[in-house]
């Protein structure tokens, strides 16, 4: 398997003496849906900052597709193409007066000429649902529509590696589920993603891969049925098991006889109940 | 978010190229200023109003709120211009204070008006300016003009950034209050003064954010955005000279009021 993104033993200190990273190595596979869990200020966003070459790291390295970052400008500018990053809040990183401003922002930062970044522009607002808000500006938004907006900018960079801080937070239910499609539609087209949350409902469903972060250290990675596995060492993280491994494990205790791998789902998981009266109308 | 804002993006003359407008604005007021007849201010005024409510599709009622904004000043200060302190009692109403004579003349009343006039014709420039050309359009404009690149920048974050500003102070206000920090003068004093020293605070770490979510985006110094393709229009630019003409041969001394005659009847 190959990894697009790795790092080995990064440390990071901000200068107000708060140890963020505390010797982190992880590789995220090609291709990958990855979630990144921890309780707040396990050190998500910091990770994320040296993912794009923000933050360098004090010690340790980070690599991309194979070879260490380099910090010169061409380098990061190149680097900062392939890897986007949509910030947690969207207020922070809205800086424009109007919606086509701000997502055409990235791509001309590329140096690209003006027509393609036309057509990067509507295809990013497009994909993003958002095509009827190009000339607003961005204070009229409402959230869920800014949250969109950062997404369009990113997405116009087009790049390899799209990674989002907290994404679902602050969401409604459908917004997530259609941010989630989205991702997914993403992956499909070869693209890795990788997302911070804690919701470990949301990071079971949907991710192929689980990283646990803690107090700025790495507790536990790999698939999501291997991780959760572990009962003990997610409730000690300050995290909870996804519901439907929780049901999962009740009815394999019970005695059901389970023979499907655990369900993904909460629709894999009505599948596999157990269920009398479909037993009866069986006979 | 203003209600004059939304109108400069919902208005009819949204999509007129806005250097069109700013010229129109600037030239009429250009005129307002070195001329001083008081049927030109008028004329401007009704002439500006009448593009506004009819063709930009500003709601009348809403329009006539913001001129009486600056009216109350208007009213004020003219006032101040039209009485008169002198010592010969020759007035049109006076009032005697010992030796001098508070009172308005003829002369001074139409000074007084001729300067709110003016005041007013120029207000309503600006607000057409204002309720037809969102602030984007006009750094586009500035652009245009070789206006440097970092002042148009400074502009636009300062546009962005102090909504950001007033919605943080906004919500701090409502969480201040909603814990009765505003309940007593002592009391508000003391949560005006937590809000303002919080506000500085939040801003410099909304910066900073700012900065890195910028670089993480290829940010290397120039803000370099797409701007809303424009296109000059003949008619208007006709449209403008002729109103232009129309101006000059009005304040035209001697002929111009014929011909203000001619047009009107």
């Amino acid at each position: 398997m190959s990894y697009v993104l790795a790092t080995e033993g990064l440390d990071y200190t901000y200068p107000n003496g708060t140890q963020a990273l505390k010797g982190v190595s992880l590789k995220i596979p090609k291709g990958s849906k990855a979630a990144i869990l921890g309780p707040n200020g396990a050190g998500k966003s910091t990770l994320f900052l040296h993912f794009n070459g923000i933050l360098k790291p004090q010690r340790g390295k980070v690599i991309y597709e194979g070879k260490e970052l380099r910090y010169d400008r061409t380098s990061l500018l190149n680097l900062r193409q392939k890897v986007g990053i949509v910030f947690q809040d969207p207020d922070t990183q809205l800086f424009s007066a109007s919606v086509i401003q701000e997502v055409s922002f990235g791509p001309f930062n590329l140096g690209l000429p003006e027509a393609e970044v036309k057509r990067r522009v509507e295809k990013a607002l497009a994909l993003t649902g958002i095509e009827d808000l190009a000339d607003k500006p961005t204070h009229f938004l409402s959230y869920g529509q800014k949250k969109r907006v950062c997404l369009a900018a990113v997405l116009a960079m087009e790049p390899e590696v799209l990674i989002l801080d907290e994404p679902t937070a602050y969401l409604d239910p459908q917004l997530v589920r259609q941010l989630i499609d989205f991702l997914e539609e993403l992956h499909r087209q070869g693209r890795t993603v990788i997302l911070s949350t804690h919701d470990v409902d949301l990071a079971y469903t949907w991710a192929d891969q689980v990283f646990i972060l803690k107090a700025g250290k790495l507790v536990t990675s790999g698939r999501p049925e291997e991780v959760f596995a572990d009962r003990k060492l997610v409730e000690e993280v300050g995290l909870a098991l996804p519901w439907i491994w929780e049901v999962y494990q009740r009815l394999k205790e019970l005695g059901w006889p389970v023979e499907a791998p655990p369900p993904r789902s909460k629709e894999e998981l009505l599948r596999e109940l157990p269920c009398p009266i479909y037993q009866k109308i069986g006979r | 978010m203003s209600v004059l804002e939304q109108y400069a993006y919902s208005n009819r003359l949204r999509y007129v190229h806005p250097a069109e407008k700013i010229f129109f604005v600037l030239a009429t007021l250009i005129f307002l200023l070195a001329t001083s007849q008081i049927k030109i201010y008028i004329f401007v005024l009704v002439v500006v109003s009448v593009l506004l409510i009819g063709v930009a599709g500003i709601p009348v009622a809403f329009y006539l709120r913001l001129l009486l904004l600056p009216l109350s000043f208007l009213i004020t200060s003219g006032a101040v211009i039209a009485l008169t302190v002198t010592a010969t009692p020759d007035l049109l109403l006076s009032i005697s204070l010992g030796r001098f004579t508070l009172g308005v003349t003829r002369e001074g009343l139409l000074v007084a008006a001729k300067a709110c006039l003016k005041a007013l014709a120029s207000v309503a420039c600006l607000y057409f300016l204002a309720l037809t050309t969102p602030i984007v359009d006009g750094t586009a404009v500035l652009r245009r003009l070789r206006v440097p690149g970092l002042v148009l920048d400074l502009l636009t974050l300062t546009y962005r950034f102090s909504s950001v500003l007033l919605d943080t102070a906004i919500k701090m206000y409502i969480s201040q209050s909603s814990r009765l920090g505003y309940s007593s003068l002592p009391r508000s004093f003391r949560s005006l003064g937590y809000l303002i020293s919080n506000l500085f605070l939040k801003s410099y770490e909304q910066a900073k954010m700012l900065n890195i979510t910028l670089s993480s985006r290829g940010y290397q110094g120039e803000f370099r955005v797409l701007e809303h393709p424009f296109h000059l229009s003949k008619r208007n630019l006709i449209l403008i000279g002729l109103w232009l003409i129309l101006l000059g041969a009005l304040a035209w001394p001697g002929g111009g009021g014929k011909l203000v005659v001619r047009i009107g009847y």
